[in-house]
This record gives C-alpha cells, structure tokens and sequence, in this order.
C-alpha cells in the first residue's frame, strides 16, 4: 500500500529542518524527548516553587483571568505570526512547481508541510504546557482536570500553528509570483513582529498586571479578549485552579468553553483544507510591472546637493534603489517602532539625551 | 499509423481584464508516440505556459488537451502519473542529497519502495552522480543540479517527458551533456519528449519536429527542412527571424547614426 503524500511530505520537510543535524538525526528525538521529560518532571516544578506563594495570590485575584488571557493570546499569536514570518523572508514558489506537476493534492501539500515542522512547535508547546502544569500541580488539581488543561493548551497552541501555516501559504502563494511581491513578503516578515513585541513590552515594563487589578479595566480586558477563541481556555484554566478537585464547580462553563475551542479546532482544519487549492496555486496574477515616475523635488534637490554632474546622479540612484525597496523600508519603521515601544513602556524620554542614545543603539541594526 | 501522445484542441490561457493577454491562443498540436517535440518561440511567447498547461500545473481559460488519452480538465491526476516535468526554474531542496531528493520524488510518485533504492541508484550511476549521492545538493553545480532534476522526472519511468528551457542556465560543457542526455533518452528509452527553448542549435539537432509558437499562436509546424523550405531561407535561425519578426542589424545601430556616436 502507498505511504500517504502528507505523510511523504512531512518526512520530507522533517529531513531538511534537520539537515543541519544529520550525524545525530537518528538520535535526535529520542534526544530531545528525555530532555524534556526532565524539563517537565524536575526544572518546571523547581523554578514554580520558586514563586507558588505569588502565583497562589495572583490566581484569586481580580487579574487572574485576563491575564492568562493575554498570556494565551500572545502564545496564540506568536505562533500565527511566526510561520508567517518565516515563510515570507524567503518567498518562493519553485518547490510548489514540483508539487503541482505531481500526483497529490493541494490539501496533502499543506498538511504534509503542517506536520513536517509540528515536532519542533511540539518542543515549544511541552515547554509551555508542562510550565503552566506545574504551576498548577502544588494546587490539587484531580488527573481529569490537569488533563483537561493539558488539552486546552495544546489545541489552542495547534490551531494557532495550523492558522499560521494556511496563511503563511496563502501569502507566499501570493506574493512569490512577482518580484514587488516577494519584495513585500520581506518586509512583512519583519514589521509582523511589532504587535507581539509590543504585547511583551506591556507585560514587562507597561504595569499592565498593576492596571488589571482594577476592575473596570480587568472586565475590559476580559470582555474584549473573551470573544477570541485563545482566551476560552483561560477561564476553564483560572476556573480549575480556583476549584482544585471539584470539576462540576465549573461543571457547565467548561463544557462550553472547551467545546468551543474543539470546533473551532476542526473548522480551522476544514476550511484550512478547502483554502489549500488557493494556496499552492501557480496561476499568475499580475503582469504589472512597476513603474518609476519622474523625478521629484527630492531627488532633484539630492542631485543638486551632490553637485549635479555624476556624483549627483550616483547618490540619487542609490536612494532609489534603497528607498523602492519596501524591505528597507520596513527596517526603518521596524526601528522606529521598537523606539517608540521602548520609550511607551520603559523608557525615560524626557530628557533628550535618552532619546539620542536609544536611536543610536537602535539605528546601528539598520 | 503513428499514435498520438499529445493533442490539444483550441488549448488557450488568457489572462487580465477581459483576458486581454493571450498567453496562449487555441492551441491545436498533436505529438506522436516515441517523438521528440520542440516548441520553439522567443520570451514570452507561450511555451512554459503550454507546458504548464499540460501538465496540469494551470488550467486553461477555454479547450482542451490529453496526454496519453488523459484528458487534462478531467483526469489531472493521471496526467501527472504519465509525465516528467523538468521546470524552468524549478525548486531544488539544497539541504537534500541527490540520493534524499530522488527518494522523495519517487515517494510522491508512488514507486514501490522495493525497487525504489534500485532505481535510483541506475540513474545516478547513469548520470555520473553516484559517487556524490550522498552530497547535498547546495554544493552541486549547475549541470550537476540540472542532472538530478533529469533524473527526478524520470524516477517513476514516464513515458511523456517536458523539458522546458533544459540548457538555458547552463554553460556550454553542461549543455552539452544534457543534450546528450536528451538524446539518448530518445534514441535508447523510446521516450516522447518535448522540449521548449529559444536556443535554436539544440532543438534543431534533438527534434523530430518543431512547432514555433509566438504571442500565443503556432504559426508554424513541421520538420526543421519544411520549415526553412516554407520560409525560402537557408537556416532554422533565418527562418525562425523571418516568422516571428526581428529587428535588422541596421535598425539596431541607427541610435548611434543619429547621434554622430559612432566615433
């Protein structure tokens, strides 16, 4: 009987994510299983007992919620993001040729590709889950209970990665046609990253544990986070931990919570499925192609700053080249951000010199 | 009576507003059994997208086509059986060896695995690749990549082969070797082979026959012979000036006339 192509697929994606290791490939899961057996049996529970006493207060308190709310959501968002991000910084559609000509189907591609790298988010999805049980262990939580959150974590985490690898394809599709196209696709890659950064500053530096133990802006949180399906598991989760041994406390919002978090997992598969013929299409889309205008006053003015003659001409032409691509574009607004988010949420901007010595810090990356 | 491998019938690809760009523009071609085809046209003319086309890779705006009595909107699945493709530019995976590659493309073209080992091992030894079969293919060169993308479109033994541009990339020594492949592929498998390219040498030496395609339409089909005799010139690159239009030596340097440039 024929391997499945997924399956064909995903052990191909499996060997060159670890082409880099391929003396101890044989080894290497058997490697990495015991590594994080010992993680989730011995480091976790030691570096939660450190601070058991403060997670105990935070896990009745007024902020318990949407901050694991948010800590979902920026887990969910991270692995939407990073799939896409990793796509884009190297947009390429001649692989897909290979698949188009041969006999398997768009949707054996995606979930091939799917598979190929889940061991690796698998590392980071046990780090995250065996971190956030052993929190939970030193509470009293039953087996159905520790379970269920297990469960949670894991589905949350995956539908996430499978959302990330659809719409990953789907822009690399997309964008790899064209040579704007890819050139998009790069800078994508990067500005991508600014929403979680800017999450993970507020968490750090913003006080924003301070402002969600205020109610009004708690209930905020909750309510607006609570329409999205990464925070359905943070209630059964917080729920859990307030009612250590009794399930049917929050017998009713569980099942619905969790039953949510199901469907929307087999609904993110299904139309990831019927999305798989658009994402590894190779028909073309444009055949525009980029024209530059006249020049402006800008380059004008460059070129008679820098003497008019050649010399003028040179400059002007590497402006051009630098500033029509939108890569170099988008390290620009990258570093701008990254300014303004330091300075939002740490920084001490008043006086200018911290301002000048942020830029020159954060400029040096360009 | 010949068999025909490949026909198509009024095959045509449009594209943008109102299909304003004809890509390719009914099609009518028959390729025989155990020939060697040459679509000849310059850049842009239609010939990766005739390929595409029947390879099931892009669907066609209006008509048809079957390769080995499949047709292409219908059974796209066994067209894709019955075919090689080497693309273009196709995608190479540089952090596989060629053994590794060969092995993933016969997987998804269901070669058993009993004689898969076998098999590929024949074509590396064929193409000269079998001492650096376990080499990955980033540090191949390009007549060396280009071998193990010859030797992944015949992994499962098809009897249709496209090659689409085969030596464009290629230096001289390179193309040569894979316009020996080609050949013996012909002469000694009895494959149907059909291979597009604007370099004039190689399809006039490799094909049977030759159709040359421009803006979309074949405007000329036959043996290299008939069709220097249709057009009263004395080579295949004259006549091949003369049906698809070119610009005259003179023409080319009048911008230097024009402006006393040439001293």
């Amino acid at each position: 009987m024929p391997v499945p192509k997924w399956l064909v697929i995903a052990r191909n994606e499996y060997r060159i994510t670890t082409s880099g290791i391929r003396v101890i490939r044989p080894y290497f899961p058997y490697l990495v299983i015991g590594l994080l057996a010992v993680f989730v049996v011995f480091i976790a529970p030691a570096f939660a007992n450190l601070f058991i006493d403060d997670f105990l207060a935070f896990i009745i308190s007024q902020a318990a919620v949407p901050m694991v709310q948010i800590i979902l959501f920026m887990f969910f968002f991270f692995l939407i993001t990073f799939p896409i991000s990793f796509a884009l910084r190297e947009v390429q559609t001649g692989e897909l040729e290979i698949f188009r000509a041969a006999p398997i189907t768009p949707s054996d591609v995606l979930l091939g590709k799917f598979l190929g790298v889940m061991p690796f988010y698998a590392i980071f999805i046990t780090v995250i889950v065996g971190f956030f049980t052993a929190f939970l262990n030193p509470l009293g939580l039953d087996m159905i209970q520790i379970a269920i959150i297990i469960i949670i974590f894991v589905v949350t985490l995956l539908s996430a990665l499978w959302i990330g690898t659809v719409i990953a394809a789907l822009l690399r599709t997309k964008l790899g046609k064209t040579a704007r196209g890819k050139d998009i696709g790069k800078a994508l890659s990067l500005i991508i990253a600014l929403p979680s950064i800017a999450l993970m500053y507020a968490i750090m530096g913003g006080g924003l544990l301070e402002a969600l133990a205020d109610p009004g802006t708690s209930g905020m949180v909750k309510a607006a986070l609570g329409l999205l399906p990464s925070s359905w598991g943070a209630e059964v989760f917080v729920g859990f931990a307030s009612n250590p041994g009794n399930i049917a406390a929050v017998g009713f919002g569980t099942l619905t919570r969790f039953g949510g978090l199901i469907i929307f997992f087999v609904a993110a598969l299904w139309l990831g499925a019927k999305a798989a013929d658009r994402a590894c299409n190779l028909e073309p889309t444009t055949f525009t192609a980029s024209r530059a205008k006249p020049d402006g006053a800008f380059y004008k003015t460059i070129k008679y700053l820098g003497g008019g003659k050649s010399f003028g001409t040179l400059i002007v032409s590497i402006f051009k080249d630098y500033g029509r691509r939108f890569e170099n574009l988008s390290k620009i607004a990258y570093i701008i951000g990254i300014l303004v988010l330091v300075g939002v949420f740490f920084g001490d901007y008043e006086k200018p010199t911290g301002a000048m010595m942020m830029g020159i810090f954060c400029f040096q990356y360009l | 009576m010949m068999k025909v491998l490949i026909r198509t019938e009024k095959l045509s690809k449009y594209y943008g507003k109102g299909g304003k760009i004809k890509a390719v523009d009914e099609l009518d071609l028959e390729v025989y059994e155990g020939e060697t085809f040459g679509l000849l046209g310059p850049n842009g003319a239609g010939k990766t997208t005739t390929v595409r086309l029947l390879n099931c890779i892009i669907k066609p705006t209006s008509g048809t086509a079957t390769v080995n009595g499949h047709d292409i909107l219908k059974d796209e699945t066994e067209v894709r059986r019955v075919t090689g493709l080497l693309a273009e530019s196709p995608g190479l995976y540089e952090k596989l060896s060629a053994y590794e590659f060969l092995e993933f493309m016969g997987a998804l073209y269901d070669v058993p695995g009993d004689i898969l080992p076998e098999r590929i091992d024949d074509l590396l030894k064929l193409f000269g690749l079998y001492d650096r079969r376990d080499h990955l293919l980033e540090g191949y060169s390009r007549g060396m990549k280009q071998k193990v993308l010859i030797a992944a479109a015949l992994i499962h033994d098809p009897p249709i082969l496209f090659f689409d541009e085969p030596t464009s990339m290629l230096d001289p020594r390179a193309a040569l070797m894979v316009k020996d492949l080609i050949k013996g592929l012909a002469d000694r498998a009895g494959k149907t082979i059909f291979i597009c390219s604007h370099i004039l040498p190689i399809v006039e030496e490799l094909c049977d026959r030759i159709g040359i395609i421009n803006q979309g339409k074949l405007i000329a089909l036959g043996t290299v012979d008939e069709i220097i005799a249709q057009t009263g010139t004395k080579t295949l690159e004259e006549a091949f000036i003369a049906i698809t239009g070119g610009v005259e030596e003179k023409e080319l340097l009048a911008w230097r006339e024009r402006r006393g440039a040439s001293a």
